[in-house]
């Protein structure tokens, strides 16, 4: 049985960000805080007889797409954009930064998405976990500055009702 | 990852360069006497702590630096609070790099980033009665230790 049934942490875990090149870029983030968090919301249609539940019946409302978040310490804003030579940074691949040559995962014409994959490494080296969310794409981004460290906080949401988990 | 040799070597490096006190420095490590000196400094890093943090992620932890500060100085009374400024100038908000070990011209493995100092009197005169007074000023500071990130955030 390739189980284990030790808890993870955020130590445990590895994001990585990845476009729609061929072969893509991808840049690992190396410096995120551990926090990624996505939601899996299911929509019902409650149809209720005259306003009583236990007469009514539910059905299948419209999917909804994945929500999910994570922030990171800010280092460089601009890398690659700025200088070509220079590796690509969180910031100008999350925004598209013209110079960064970063492709959409999504048709021309579409929102620009990116592509999420988040291992999760089984402390005990039975049983890892890979979490990918396609077409992504962002809602908001938000840097502040801190004591410790700056910040950039990503918000976005997954256009898929769950996203696809393989073990490893 | 950085190790611990790494970091102090850089930051005495630092220190030995910067700090306009330097020669009355008493090194971790070293046996000196201070029977007889007017004043001397001992540089101490007491405290290192890493935080949360993925197993991937950029090697990153705190360090706490202790600068004490000692005059048997009669005739300047404030000549360990001179050691402590002069401390607090050189280290407060520098950032000093991390070479590699015997690769002088490489660039950088890492940084430690300093914060703001933290100075106490702990001078006891009054309690020292006939015998020579000590005064002795400390400054403490916090500074962060990072590794170069191989690319990206």
């Amino acid at each position: 049985m390739a189980v284990s049934t030790l808890t993870r942490n955020l130590r445990d875990g590895e994001l990585v960000i990845r476009d729609g090149s061929n072969p893509p870029q991808s840049l690992t983030v190396v410096l995120d805080e551990g926090d990624l968090t996505w939601t899996e919301r299911q929509r019902t249609i409650e149809v209720k007889d005259r306003g009583s539940i236990a007469a009514g019946h539910t059905r299948k409302g419209d999917d909804e797409s994945v929500a999910l978040s994570f922030s990171a310490k800010w280092t460089q804003l601009l890398g690659k954009a700025a200088d070509p030579a220079d590796p690509l940074q969180l910031y100008e691949m999350l925004m598209f930064v013209s110079g960064c040559d970063v492709v959409s995962t999504s048709s021309p014409g579409e929102q620009e998405t990116l592509t999420l994959e988040f291992t999760i490494v089984d402390p005990a080296g039975v049983a890892g976990e890979r979490v990918v969310f396609e077409k992504v794409y962002r809602e908001s981004l938000t840097m502040s500055e801190g004591d410790d460290a700056n910040q950039i906080a990503f918000t976005g949401r997954a256009f898929q009702t769950a996203p696809s988990i393989s073990r490893i | 990852m950085l190790t611990a040799e790494q970091i102090t070597i850089a930051i005495q490096s630092f220190w030995q360069e910067q700090y306009p006190f330097a020669e009355a420095t008493v090194w971790p490590g070293t046996v000196a006497s201070t029977a007889t000196a007017a004043r001397w400094v001992e540089l101490w890093i007491d405290a290192w702590t890493g935080s949360a943090r993925r197993r991937t992620a950029v090697d990153r932890f705190e360090i706490a630096l202790v600068a004490h500060c000692f005059s048997r100085d009669r005739s300047n009374p404030l000549a360990a609070h001179e050691l402590a400024s002069a401390a607090r100038a050189t280290l407060e908000h520098r950032t000093i790099a991390i070479g590699p070990p015997d690769e002088p011209d490489s660039p950088p493995i890492g940084h430690v980033m300093f914060r703001e100092a933290e100075l106490h009197d702990v001078g006891r005169r009054q309690l020292l009665g006939h015998r020579e007074p000590l005064q002795q000023v400390i400054v403490a500071l916090s500074a962060v230790v990072e590794a170069t990130a191989a690319a990206g955030t």
